[in-house]
């Protein structure tokens, strides 16, 4: 029972890395720049494909990785100027991202079929062996590999010029305009930012989860409930929140069906907003 | 003797770490009009907001009309009687002149406009349409009632946003700084229509910077310093009130008023 | 005055023409097209009284459909309601599930309310997926029957009848449009436009904001139970699929489409979004490919949706302007812009 408990709170730890770089992609550009990226699952799907064929034809993992991740800085930027840069509304936004939702979910099946594809990275059938308990190695990756990311994120919005004029311009926009930063810059930036965090989510799943087109919906959703719960403008509360998410979750197919896992973040998502809108870590609620 | 219409007691208001309002009192008697003064960041405008049901206060009580109307959501007070007009001045941008007034007036009960549904159509009778026409008339922008509230100037928006607050036949009418941002001529003919709307009755509870504008208006003047009420009086004895130009940094008011 | 008779022979023309499609068009296949559209633009008319005339952007308006469609179902196959009694308790329950999603989440910011719907939706379609027994899980509830016939004197109305049942859609379809019609110009009406272009100021004007908006979603909730029904027992099936979390992306596309906001718009969206590319033997793929990218460009460049456009070309109101009416009624003629 215990061994079973620890799996799944590893399972959910493993989760919760994902839910975490997309929440925190989600908490970025709605921090800085009050946009609400609803087509931000596509990024992780588009990033689970580059993966794939970067590793069909090179087969390196980390490689694919990479070119994840510029792949996606690269949309992300197009992203931005072409569509987000222009909408100032909050409807304008959702109905212009679903509209890339869809434009992206079915170009991927025009151009590489609705079956799944596989991505067979050694490291899924590697296993370790940590603490007593046997692992697959592409999971402690998952895990791994978000740290790091995240701690160089950390590192980038705290110790350098740029991060703090990105954690300026979220603090105040006009304050950010008065000292000088270059808002569109900074704007780009963070979306080039969020999109490749999405982008190393989708090559992280995409091995284990296998990739098609709609696979990004879920991941997007339950980011999405880890931003709510935690709070929309603090990206402490995004990974603690995922944290929360990913362990309950994976804790509660031990008493509930399967099916209804995916109930649980929703679950906690309305119960968050009823009773308390700006999420466990957010500040307090501003006007839209 | 006249009673009073509005009571604010002890109303006490802070955002974080700020404290907006601390412990202020004051009251405005059934056709009167009361200026409330005060430098930037007295708490004018917060003491507005809760009486009129905007913010909740934190402390102290409003009793308007005998009823206490503190923790009242602000539908209802205005369902009671009391109208108000923004410093920023607020409008349905989108909508023609004539449409806002119209809004102002309908009614707004849910059963009674649930039922407009299936009787084909708004609630506002032509009486209150003549009103309304009458009403533009007055503040001189009949020629916009068509127009969109967002294509007039600034200081016709003023206007507008005074004839709707009017369009209900409030019993008090709160004004947040009914003349900053205006030219001369729109100044004056605010001070026209308020003075004869004192004159009419209606009591008024009028924000202001400009200590002239509202020294030839107010029956009274509270000045509010700090969140607290510093000193009230007639304009006469708030112009020469060294306290209060003391509270505005500067004796420039004393002699010849902005 | 002119202007109004125009209209009125447009409406009616087209009227005119959807019935009497079936008559001119002997094509079962045609037929089929065009009730699955007439039954998404009522879909679609019921987000857009909560859109575009509410200010309120629901993201999971399929899971109000849904109740609708497995309520009837269920009260007809396991407690033998008569159809039309089990339509009506479809309807009541979807907007009462709308009251019950409104009351806690008007108040929150409008972000806040469109993931709380999308949660909803998402929601509601778990438990059509899993609760086998209530539900029938992913497979659905089978044999949903078509409403019961008519005596009509010497007629009877069969609704068996892919025909008579696209007469039926049809009608609803009309009813639905024309029932928002009153509304836009009743004073409710006037008091949600009064609360999509500014909350708070209606607030202070003496609307309450929450009640209204609550009984707008209810009565939405509620129409949009009318679509899900009308799905359900056209396609002789009510499965989780229909309404799943992309079903009410669609929906939302279609209305925006069309021109939220607007009486015809969702009717037009909704012909575009199915009709046309059944025209075209466009595959699913590639006409959401299309409509994605559209829907962007709209949004962007016209974001009051392809209704202004046609109006517009028919010489009528330009967009954003409060035109001129002997009764000032600027309002049914001022468009959702965002």
């Amino acid at each position: 029972m215990g061994s079973l408990i620890a799996e799944q709170v590893f399972n959910g730890v493993m989760m919760a890395s994902v839910y975490a770089l997309i929440a925190t992609g989600l908490v970025l550009i709605f921090g800085v720049m009050r946009v609400f990226n609803f087509a931000h699952g596509e990024f992780v799907m588009v990033g689970a494909y580059v993966t794939t064929f970067v590793f069909a034809a090179t087969r390196n993992y980390f490689l694919a990785i990479l070119a994840a991740m510029a792949a996606l800085a690269v949309m992300g930027v197009i992203a931005e100027r072409a569509v987000f840069r222009r909408l100032r509304s909050l409807h304008g936004q959702v109905i212009a991202a679903s509209g890339l939702l869809l434009f992206f979910q079915n170009l991927a099946v025009l151009l590489w079929g609705p079956h799944a594809l596989r991505t067979p990275v050694p490291y899924r059938t590697m296993i370790v062996n940590v603490l007593g308990f046997t692992v697959s190695v592409q999971r402690l990756l998952v895990v791994g590999i978000s740290l790091v990311i995240m701690l160089l994120l950390f590192l980038f919005l705290h110790k350098t010029r740029l991060g703090t004029a990105i954690r300026a311009t979220a603090q105040s926009q006009d304050a950010a305009y008065v000292v000088g930063i270059d808002v569109d810059r900074v704007h780009v930036v963070v979306f080039a930012i969020s999109a490749a965090l999405a982008g190393l989510a989708g090559a992280l799943i995409g091995p284990l989860f296998l990739t098609y087109p709609t696979m990004g919906s879920l991941p997007l959703l339950k980011g999405l409930a880890a931003v709510i719960v935690g709070g929309m403008d603090s990206i402490v509360g995004a990974i603690l929140a995922s944290l929360l998410i990913g362990i309950t979750e994976s804790i509660s197919t031990m008493f509930i069906s399967s099916g209804f896992k995916d109930a649980v973040a929703f679950f906690m998502l309305v119960v968050v907003l009823v009773v308390r809108p700006r999420g466990i870590f957010g500040s307090a609620v501003r006007g839209e | 003797m006249a009673k009073a219409l509005l009571q604010v007691r002890n109303l006490y208001k802070r955002f974080g770490g700020i404290i907006a309002v601390n412990g202020c009192s004051f009251e405005v008697l059934q056709g009167q009009v009361v200026g409330l003064i005060g430098p930037n960041g007295a708490g004018k405008t917060t003491v507005f907001d809760i009486v009129s049901g905007r913010l909740a206060a934190d402390g102290g009580r409003v009793v308007f009309r005998d009823q206490d109307v503190t923790h009242l959501p602000a539908h209802k007070i205005a369902a009671l009687g009391m109208s108000r007009t923004f410093q920023e001045c607020r409008l349905f941008w989108d909508l023609s002149c004539l449409e806002n007034l119209l809004l102002a007036a309908q009614p707004k009960g849910l059963a009674v406009n649930l039922k407009s549904i299936l009787s084909g159509g708004r609630l506002t009778s032509s009486a209150d349409e003549e009103r309304a026409r009458e009403l533009l008339a007055l503040v001189r922008l009949e020629k916009f009632a068509s127009s969109p509230a967002k294509a007039l100037s600034f200081g016709q928006k003023r206007l507008l946003e005074l004839a709707c607050a009017l369009m209900t036949n409030p019993t008090i009418l709160l004004l947040d700084e009914p003349a900053s941002g205006v030219n001369p001529t729109i100044l004056e003919q605010i001070r026209e229509l308020l003075s004869s709307l004192h004159a009419q009755g209606l009591t008024l509870l009028v924000v202001e910077h400009n200590i002239q504008f509202i020294s030839s208006l107010a029956d009274t003047i509270v000045v509010l310093h700090y969140g607290q009420v510093l000193e009230v009086g007639p304009p006469e004895q708030i112009r020469n009130s060294s306290r209060v130009i003391e509270a505005y940094l500067g004796g420039r008011y004393a002699s010849s008023g902005e | 005055m002119a202007a109004l008779r125009r209209r009125w022979i447009g409406i009616l023309i087209l009227v005119g023409a959807l019935y009497a499609v079936p008559v001119l068009v002997d094509h079962p296949y045609t037929l089929h097209v065009l009730t699955v559209a007439l039954i998404y633009g009522v879909l679609a008319s019921s987000v857009n009284l909560s859109l575009g005339y509410a200010g309120m952007l629901s993201m999971g308006h399929m899971g109000f459909a849904g109740i609708g469609a497995y309520t009837m179902a269920i009260l007809v196959q396991r407690l033998s309601f008569p159809y039309w009694l089990a339509f009506l308790s479809g309807v009541v329950l979807a907007g009462l599930a709308g009251i019950a999603v409104g009351v806690p989440s008007v108040k929150l910011r409008r972000s806040s309310f469109v993931i709380v719907t999308l949660a909803f939706g998402i929601i509601m379609h778990l438990f059509f997926n899993n609760l086998d027994d209530l539900t029938g899980g992913a497979v659905g509830l089978p044999d949903v029957p078509r409403p019961p016939a008519l005596q009509l004197g010497s007629w009877a109305v069969d609704f068996t009848s892919n025909t008579t049942f696209y007469f039926l859609v049809a009608t609803t379809a009309i009813v639905v449009v024309g029932m928002l019609h009153l509304i836009a110009r009743s004073g409710f009406g006037h008091l949600l436009v009064s609360i999509r272009e500014d909350e708070e100021l209606a607030l202070m004007r003496g609307v309450n904001v929450k009640l209204y908006k609550v009984v707008c979603l209810g009565i939405s909730a509620g129409l949009a139970g009318v679509g899900g029904m009308l799905l359900g027992s056209y396609l002789r099936v009510v499965a989780p699929m229909s309404f799943e979390f992309r079903a009410s992306i669609d929906v939302v596309l279609i209305t925006v489409l069309g021109g939220v906001g607007t009486l015809a718009g969702p009717l037009l969206g909704a012909g575009l979004f199915v009709a046309l590319p059944e025209y075209l033997r466009i595959t699913n793929e590639l006409r959401l490919v299309i409509f994605g990218l559209i829907l962007v460009v709209l949004i962007l460049y016209s974001p009051q949706g392809l209704m202004k456009v046609v109006e517009a070309a028919i010489g009528k109101v330009s967009p954003g302007r409060a035109g001129r009416h002997h009764n000032g009624d600027s309002v049914t003629r001022v468009g959702y812009h965002g």
